[in-house]
């Protein structure tokens, strides 16, 4: 059931959810946008989207409804090891560099979706016996999406690409699928995170390695170096950041330096 | 924008220094930074080195054979030449003569990209260099060049069997879209050493006339070269839809092909396949309707999601002999791959019972999905399974079944629907409002009478709507009712609902006195209902609220406003459209679009300057308002607006405006590469003047304009638009006529096929005479 969504509509309900969002839509993305914002309209019974949208921008409840709107538009489709060889990378080359000079390192998985990469880390890393010496914050905008991931509950399509031998030790089995050790959920720390909020992310504190996968290409150019740099004030110096096997900053000309490993793409913050 | 992250104050200092040795002519200085390490100040010397034309050709030259130790400084002395806006050529052609086969590389690049055609011959004779760089050097600039001659010397080439020659000339000869070039190229798809590369070459020709030699490929029991020949048939298809707009080339093309020989190729070479390889392989299944790859489709739904759309694509094509293998993969598959099927089963009324299976479904969007496509199977019979949804505890899924039942009807609907509405579920009623409320059947009015009593507040809300569409006197009187009702809410949805009604004083009153509701909804309705209800002497006390505390309310009185019309309200919108919100602004001026009084036009113009783009692509679509009067300069820069949105809208406007200046300036647009498309669309509508403005360009165009102004006319397929490129085909202009030949080939026409042949003959320009004659002869 969508409501009719013109191009003026369109063009000031996206630039409001990008502009709190970072989510940026094209006029050609008009039909499926209108489709799941009319979900929301209608539920609140709304038969304009127009009228929808004074909500979300004048009413007190509007900030409420955002959220509800932007949980309904942001995107899960994830598996476990996914994009794999960056992750073998940083396991088996940069975390060891990285635990030579400090007692442990900190990695951040800034939008982790319904959980499926923090859950393939912290299995690799107890596989390479580092678990004690590595922290992982997962975050994501989506409280629903975060609410899976504690749960740690997944169902055949996540396991869909799991490579021979994957280390699911521990996990619980039936017949819906898998489900991850309760010392595993636990040990990974899960926050509400919008990744357009530079405070919220400064707020976070310092990582050694930043992994932002999958969600620049979400975004526009400007929010994407607006993203960019402020991952970059959370990257301690010689930290890294990895993004998607499909994103690439070079041609934004940032201030990371990237280095090829082994065929997987890191970008390094220079050491002061 | 961050510095750190763009163009530093370092790099901005170093461009101004750049821009000021240009003004004062110190090309030695200017030489000497080709090397700067910043990728922009190297681009702004480059371009100060080109601009200062024939004084800087010797000392780039100089750089291109003495200083050879920086290959970022070669890079860019050739760039500076290529753009050079001096007479470069003598001394460009002396480097073909050195003695070192890096320097005569450069030269060659550098007269390829100047499109230099007297070094035709020279650059022939490099093709059979012993140097492999200088030969494949020599066939990049002749790839460049282009033209008869240059398609000639290419052919020679491809033809020579010396494999340094004839291996890269392959590409560079199908990269010409020459249809000479399908003969020589097909000729070497069974020699193992250039086969596959000669493959890859018919796809870059975009000739449907490579389609035969191709599907040829698709029999062989080699999995890479039945991959290739897929890729190449997908890429004539694309590179002729740009062309000649969407068309059935590839359905037409291969539809010779044996299928039988073709099935177990395709289906082995699907497997393993790289995920590009993969979506042509699915598109070719398609097209050739493949039914016994089903299966492998239905695999591959599962793969990455660029290959499993292409394997859905390629089900969605197949014929009912496809339905055996879709209904066992519905019952069988899990949520996430029904998600991927039920869009194609939505088509095939044979898959019903599979369909409703997935209404059981646990992921609620397969049970949304599942809805959907009940409702376009369009079967009356699967109402009442819909029905059973209604009080789905996801929304989705209750949305979805509404809109369906609503889209199937029925005489059970009503029954049912009434029915519903008596639920004790508060969900299942509300969906069930919403199908009476659609249908506005009268023997539901005593339903929402009654749920205007409901104690929930959403059912209240549609119960108004309901009401509102039956609009009787009793339902009228409901409405009046709820109008004073204690939820704001409510009263909200009443006053919304009376703006439908028919117009009486009552109900003009109680949506006036609305105006002074404490709650700022039921303002922002009041202000909606009087406009809608045509309430000319509520304007003045609509007026009073342009300052109301809530936004929504400023922005309805707005709109309000625009529909009473009156001299106040026009001077209101005027003053509305400068406001500092920009809601009231874009309101405003959608209100001056309706109004439609040319004293607006200034007010709408000057919004096109405004920052925020939602409110310049408001203020274009008011302008469009004004079809003939809309200032044809506005629209121009509308073009080259920042925002994709806006110069789409530009686009759009100036496609329906009648007279040659509007076209000349989408024609002016064409240089815009991320314009092309929409523009090469909007040239193919059909307007005043549109196609006599093109054949007027047509006259004197370039190569590079005259091929997507002639795609224009192909694309527009009315019979003007045929007249004007067999016009177009007597035109002295050599480059117009090479570009109809094609079209006149895809038209195929009776007419066509006698101007080609006229032309195979008596065209004065022998790459004519040679075109129409490959085209003649395959067929």
């Amino acid at each position: 059931m969508t409501l009719t969504m013109s191009a003026q509509v369109f063009a000031i309900t996206s630039q409001f959810i990008e502009d709190h969002s970072g989510l940026h839509y094209e006029a050609v993305d008009r039909e499926l946008f209108a489709q799941k914002v009319s979900e929301r309209a209608i539920e609140l019974g709304f038969d304009s989207l127009l009228d929808y949208y004074y909500l979300l921008r004048y009413d007190d409840q509007g900030g409420r409804e955002l959220q509800k709107l932007v949980e309904a538009l942001v995107v899960h489709e994830t598996y476990f090891f996914r994009e794999l060889e960056p992750l073998r990378v940083l396991v088996t080359l940069v975390i060891p560099e990285m635990l030579a000079d400090r007692p442990a390192v900190r990695v951040w998985c800034a939008a982790c979706a319904t959980g499926e990469e923090p859950y393939t880390l912290a299995m690799m890393v107890a596989q390479a016996g580092l678990r004690d010496r590595v922290r992982i914050l997962a975050s994501d905008v989506s409280e629903r999406a975060l609410d899976h991931a504690r749960a740690g509950r997944y169902g055949p399509r996540a396991l869909r690409r799991i490579p021979a031998n994957a280390p699911f030790r521990g996990w619980i089995e039936d017949a819906s699928g898998v489900r991850a050790p309760d010392d595993m959920r636990t040990q990974i720390e899960w926050a509400r995170v919008n990744l357009i909020d530079a405070e919220a992310v400064r707020a976070l504190g310092q990582f050694d390695i930043v992994l932002c996968r999958n969600v620049l290409i979400y975004f526009s150019d400007p929010t994407v170096v607006r993203v960019a740099e402020s991952l970059r004030e959370v990257i301690r110096p010689g930290g890294v950041l990895v993004v998607g096997t499909a994103e690439s900053l070079l041609r934004y000309g940032t201030a990371f330096q990237c280095e090829e490993r082994c065929g997987a793409f890191l970008y390094r913050r220079p050491a002061r | 924008m961050t510095p750190s992250l763009t163009v530093s104050p370092h790099e901005r200092r170093r461009s101004a220094e750049v821009e000021a040795l240009f003004r004062a002519g110190d090309i030695g200085e200017l030489v000497n930074r080709l090397t700067d390490p910043s990728w922009t100040v190297r681009r702004a010397v480059v371009s100060a080195l080109a601009r200062l034309g024939a004084a800087a050709v010797a000392p780039l030259s100089g750089v291109i054979t003495k200083k050879r130790d920086h290959e970022g400084r070669i890079a860019a002395a050739v760039d500076a030449l290529s753009a050079s806006l001096g007479n470069v050529e003598p001394q460009v052609l002396e480097l073909l003569e050195s003695a070192d086969p890096a320097v005569v590389c450069d030269g060659a690049q550098i007269l390829g990209r100047r499109r230099y055609r007297p070094a035709l011959a020279r650059l022939a004779e490099l093709t059979e260099s012993p140097n492999e760089n200088v030969v494949m050097a020599a066939i990049e600039a002749l790839g460049r060049i282009g033209g008869d001659a240059a398609i000639d010397l290419l052919i020679d080439a491809v033809q020579s069997k010396s494999f340094f020659r004839a291996f890269p000339a392959i590409d560079v000869l199908g990269r010409t879209g020459d249809p000479r070039a399908v003969a020589p190229l097909a000729a070497l798809l069974d020699e193992p050493h250039y086969g596959l590369e000669a493959a890859r070459a018919l796809g870059a020709t975009g000739q449907p006339l490579a389609l035969v030699p191709l599907a040829h490929l698709l029999e062989s029991n080699d999995d890479a070269r039945v991959r290739v020949a897929a890729s190449a048939v997908v890429e004539i298809g694309e590179r002729y839809t740009e062309q000649f707009g969407p068309n059935e080339v590839l359905t037409e093309g291969l539809a010779q092909v044996d299928r039988s020989a073709v099935d177990a190729p395709i289906a082995h070479a699907l497997r393993g396949a790289d995920p590009a390889a993969r979506a042509c392989l699915c598109r070719v299944i398609g097209i050739l309707g493949m039914s016994s790859a089903a299966p492998a489709l239905i695999e591959l739904l599962d793969a990455d999601p660029h290959a499993a759309q292409a394997a859905a694509q390629a089900l969605a094509s197949l014929s009912a002999d496809a339905d055996p293998y879709l209904a066992a993969a519905l019952g069988q598959s899990d949520s996430e791959r029904r998600l991927l099927l039920l869009p194609i089963a939505s088509r095939r009324t044979s898959l019903r019972n599979e369909v409703l299976a997935c209404l059981r479904d646990t992921h609620p969007g397969v049970r949304a999905v599942a809805c959907d496509a009940l409702g376009k199977q369009a079967d009356v019979n699967t109402v009442p399974a819909l029905f059973e949804l209604l009080r789905d505890p996801d929304a989705r899924v209750s949305q979805a079944a509404v809109a369906a039942i609503q889209a199937l009807g029925g005489a059970e609907t009503e029954r049912l629907a009434l029915a519903a509405a008596r639920s004790a579920d508060p969900r299942e009623r509300r969906s069930a409002l919403r199908i009476l409320s659609y249908f506005g059947w009268p023997s539901a009015r005593d339903i929402f009478l009654l749920g205007m009593d409901d104690a929930d507040e959403r059912i209240r809300d549609l119960a108004a709507v309901g009401l509102a569409a039956i609009d009787d006197a009793p339902s009228r009187q409901g409405l009046v009712a709820a109008a004073s009702h204690a939820s704001a809410r409510t009263r909200a949805a009443a006053i919304r609902a009376l703006g439908f009604s028919r117009s009486d004083g009552d109900v003009r009153d109680i949506v006036r006195r609305a105006l002074d509701d404490e709650d700022g909804w039921v303002r922002y309705y009041a202000c909606q209902a009087l406009s809608r209800l045509g309430d000319e002497e509520s304007a003045a006390a609509i007026a009073r609220l342009l300052d109301d505390p809530a936004g929504q309310v400023r922005v309805a009185v707005i709109e309000a406003l625009a529909h009473l019309r009156g001299e106040q309200a026009l001077g209101a919108l005027h003053e509305a459209s400068q406001a500092a919100d920009y809601d009231i602004r874009r309101a405003a001026l959608l209100g001056l679009g309706s109004v439609k009084n040319a004293a607006s036009l200034q007010y709408i113009e000057a919004s096109l300057d405004s920052p925020d783009a939602a409110t310049r692509l408001v203020g274009l679509s008011a302008l469009s308002e004004f079809p003939a009067q809309a200032p044809l300069l506005r629209m121009r820069a509308a073009l080259n607006d920042p925002d994709d949105a806006v110069r789409g809208a530009a686009v759009a406007l100036l496609a329906s405006r009648p007279g040659p200046e509007a076209t000349n300036i989408l024609i002016e647009g064409l240089h815009d590469p991320s314009m092309h498309e929409r523009i090469l669309g909007a040239l193919s509508q059909p307007a005043e003047g549109r196609v006599a403005t093109i054949l007027v360009a047509l006259r004197t165009a370039e190569p590079e304009l005259a091929a997507p102004l002639v795609s224009a006319l192909a694309r527009a397929r009315r019979d003007d638009a045929a007249a004007a490129l067999e016009e177009a085909f007597r035109f002295d202009n050599v480059y117009a006529r090479r570009a109809v030949v094609p079209a006149l080939a895809a038209a195929g026409t009776s007419t066509a096929r006698k101007l080609l042949d006229a032309a195979m003959t008596l065209d004065s320009d022998v790459h004519v005479r040679r075109m129409a004659g490959a085209y003649l002869s395959a067929g």
